[in-house]
């Protein structure tokens, strides 16, 4: 790899790491603003800064490190008391992340004169006497793990402080600095305390001493040589950094964790240094899935094979790459699971700011943010939140009077919640606002033509016409809702995800959406079944237990699709008839009954050929309307098995849209676009 | 002349030109000094200097300082060259001079420096 590319390299890790740090900065940033006191804050919110600031500076962000040191100031000055903390610097320091983010981006926008403003608001609330603390000087990065080796470059710190004589022997410490600088990569880092008032200040004496960190191959000796001619004149000391060979610019131990922590460029940069992990590319690690993926299915295969051979040293072999290939699976699919926390975070920042700009007091409430989610799925969730969380602040949540007046409190809450539930993570937005006008929503759906004046909904119906592209309720139009934009982007992403969505409110209480999406869109643990010579697969997860059902027990029901299960009466649904399968059935049908949104169901078939590691594939985007199918899978044998989702098929069912009354495709038609697949 | 003075506009303007450094410090510290103590607002203009040492940094740093407490607002205006730039670089300073520069911005100056 070329220098340049790795200095590429090193700049887009710290460009990602540092977009994490200003995520924890941000929500540190937000929390203080309710609790200004808590000095943990106040070191989270600082050390941010400035493993940002020493970072930005190695990695040759100048003009970011400057920036960022001005704000690290002011957070030093919280920590040491002079300043306390206030809506005005929290807001101060909010609008800095951002040009610190704008900083980031591989062409920033020119944004000086708002930084400048910026910048001096921040110092007129910060003590302007205060130590100057600057570095940087050659921006070029020098990222190693290893112990310096003979001829490479060790990292020396110096400490410089001219003497009385120095500038009356006519030398210039900035001279010396720039020739100091020559000789590798070089962190400076003055020192200003000693500066006197103006009036007692000796214009020829130089009272500034730097303290410097050098990256160089150079030998003390060489060091000594650019400061020759002032050894005499100076107090100078030049020692090799025995901990670490990376450059930073603070001499404290804190800074150099900070550094350390950077590189890991988590939200946990205070781990110990046994906890270290290593940033990969997303694309390498969907590859890395997909090829697991392709193991499983030849496993599969194998595994067939290995039953019709029905030679015990072919089915030992099989059964050792189905071991194994069971534990990659679970390692590869772990390795994408990522915890929620940071999406929900970043809406702290989001409620502050619509909160002010609406005029309205709202506390943004977390819960299971450890939840963990593949991340794919993670990545797709920013947008339905931010429309959700923005339709609550702008619709839900009245102001602060209006509340009160209704016997609410003034203050607001929004409450963003994870949850495990089977295969399945349920994430809710809820709010304690005016709650959903089903009337209010009717009669706009009247007026835009959705339903007829004399139309039967349930409230479930009506809450759907929400997601109807261009419905909206507002009367005015802002820049926050009304345009009935936001819940179709809601929809549209969470089918993508093969999710769904489900709204409850009371009107004058508040309104709860959830969520329900898949842990992972890659590969799951299934149930294989069969009807006829049709394969299905069932997630494991969303099981709970498998019965038989008679001939008998079906005559007995005259016709109506329950069972009796322990004296409790199950609904249940015949895959052959859903999916038009023409095959005669067994005397004995088997009913798995899963858990789902609406109840308990029973899904009938004919019998379970046991258990199965499965690789979704996509149907395309011709069968994307079929919701009772979340992908297909190519087995062993190289037939095509459709993956059940029980959730939407149970809900389709009980809202009455079957699979022929929406013309859906036949069986063998949506297992046409893998059946190629399979034969290649 | 490296360090000129003139009255502008109700302020006292210290002009700083071509090299400024430990042979014109007395002469800066000087004007710095009577500038402070006989007007309310102190313009420096550092535009048309090529090159500063430390000592003209020492004084500026250390004559808003002084300012910050006596009520008087000092400007430093710009552009500085591309020279001192690179220097204040080297040495760290560069935020001690922006530190300067809006410090006195941050008072009502109606200047703000151009670091082009």
């Amino acid at each position: 790899m070329s220098s340049s590319a790795a200095t590429d390299q090193f700049r887009q890790a710290f460009r990602e790491e540092a977009r994490e740090i200003l995520v924890d900065l941000e929500s540190a940033l937000l929390e203080l603003g309710e609790h200004s006191g808590d000095m943990e804050l106040v070191g989270r919110a600082f050390r941010a800064l400035h493993t940002i600031k020493g970072s930005g500076a190695m990695f040759g962000f100048d003009a970011l490190a400057v920036f960022t040191h001005n704000l690290e100031n002011a957070f030093d000055e919280v920590r040491s008391g002079r300043l306390a903390v206030t809506s005005e610097l929290v807001d101060l320091a909010l609008a800095a992340i951002d040009h610190i983010r704008n900083f980031l981006e591989e062409s920033p926008q020119d944004y000086s004169i708002a930084r400048n403003v910026l910048v001096t608001r921040l110092l007129a609330m910060t003590s302007s006497g205060g130590n100057v603390q600057a570095e940087k000087v050659a921006p070029r990065p020098s990222v190693s793990n290893h112990p310096p080796e003979p001829g490479s470059p060790r990292v020396w710190t110096i400490h410089f402080a001219p003497g009385p004589q120095l500038m009356r022997s006519g030398s210039d410490p900035l001279l010396l600095i720039r020739e100091l600088g020559d000789l590798g990569e070089l962190i400076a880092t003055p020192s200003m305390t000693s500066i006197p008032p103006l009036a007692e200040l000796d214009p020829e004496r130089c009272y500034i001493s730097w303290d410097f960190v050098l990256r160089s191959d150079a030998s003390r000796d060489a060091i000594r040589d650019v400061f020759i001619f002032v050894e005499d004149c100076c107090e100078l000391s030049i020692q090799p950094q025995q901990k670490s060979v990376e450059v930073e610019a603070d001499r404290t131990a804190a800074g150099l964790e900070d550094k350390r922590t950077t590189r890991r460029g988590r939200r946990d940069y205070d781990l110990p240094d046994g906890n270290s992990s290593i940033r990969v590319a997303a694309t390498k690690l969907d590859q890395f899935v997909n090829l697991v993926g392709e193991l499983v299915t030849v496993q599969a295969r194998l595994s067939e094979l290995a039953v019709r051979r029905d030679d015990p040293d072919v089915s030992a072999v099989a059964e050792e790459v189905d071991r194994l290939a069971s534990a990659l699976r679970e390692t590869s699919m772990n390795v994408r699971m990522m915890p929620i926390r940071g999406t929900f975070e970043r809406f702290r920042r989001l409620v502050h700011d619509l909160a002010r700009d609406l005029g309205k007091d709202v506390e943004l409430t977390i819960e299971g943010a450890d939840t963990e989610l593949d991340k794919t799925v993670i990545d797709q969730l920013n947008d339905p939140l931010m429309h959700l969380i923005r339709n609550s602040m702008d619709h839900g949540i009245g102001m602060p009077q209006d509340r009160v007046a209704h016997g609410k409190p003034a203050r607001a809450n929004i409450h963003l919640s994870a949850r495990y539930s089977g295969a399945s993570v349920l994430i809710s937005v809820s709010d304690d606002g005016r709650g959903i006008d089903a009337e209010a929503v009717r009669a706009r759906a009247v007026e835009q033509g959705l339903i007829s004046a004399d139309a039967q909904l349930s409230d479930a119906e009506i809450h759907a016409l929400l997601f109807q592209p261009g419905f909206s309720t507002a009367k005015v139009v802002t820049d926050i809702s009304g345009r009935g934009v936001g819940m179709d982007v809601v929809r549209r992403n969470v089918d993508k995800l093969r999710g769904s969505i489900d709204i409850s409110s009371k009107t004058g209480q508040g309104s709860v959406v959830t969520l329900r999406l898949p842990l992972t869109l890659a590969i799951i643990d299934g149930l294989l079944v069969m009807v006829g010579d049709a394969y299905f697969v069932l997630p494991l997860a969303d099981t709970l237990e498998c019965i038989e059902l008679s001939r008998a027990e079906i005559d007995a029901a005259n016709g109506k699709h329950l069972i009796n299960v322990r004296g409790k009466v199950v609904p249940y649904i015949r895959l052959r008839e859903y999916f038009n399968v023409a095959a005669t059935p067994p005397d004995f049908e088997q009913v798995m009954l899963v858990d789902t949104d609406d109840g308990c169901c029973g899904l009938v078939f004919d019998r379970v050929l046991g258990n199965c590691q499965t690789m979704i594939k996509s149907l395309g985007r011709v069968y994307r309307h079929v919701q009772a199918v979340s992908g297909a899978t190519i087995l062993g044998n190289g037939t095509v098995a459709l993956i059940l989702d029980p959730h939407r098929l149970v809900h389709e069912c009980i809202r009455g849209i079957g699979l022929r009354v929406r013309g859906h495709p036949s069986l063998p038609e949506m297992a046409e676009p893998l059946q190629d697949q399979a034969c290649k | 002349m490296a360090i000129s003075t003139k009255n502008m506009d109700g302020a006292r303007c210290i002009i700083l030109t071509d090299v400024v450094d430990i042979g014109q410090a007395a002469e800066l510290k000087q004007a710095l000094t009577e500038a402070i103590g006989s007007a309310s607002r102190v313009v420096i203009q550092i535009s048309a200097a090529t090159s500063v040492d430390i000592m003209t940094a020492q004084l500026l740093w250390a004559g808003v300082s002084c300012s910050s407490h006596g009520g008087v607002e000092i400007v430093v205006e710009g552009p500085w060259s591309h020279q001192i730039e690179e220097l204040f670089l080297a040495s760290g300073l560069t935020p001690l001079l922006q530190e300067v520069v809006q410090s006195s911005a941050g008072k009502g100056a109606d200047v703000l420096v151009s670091r082009n």
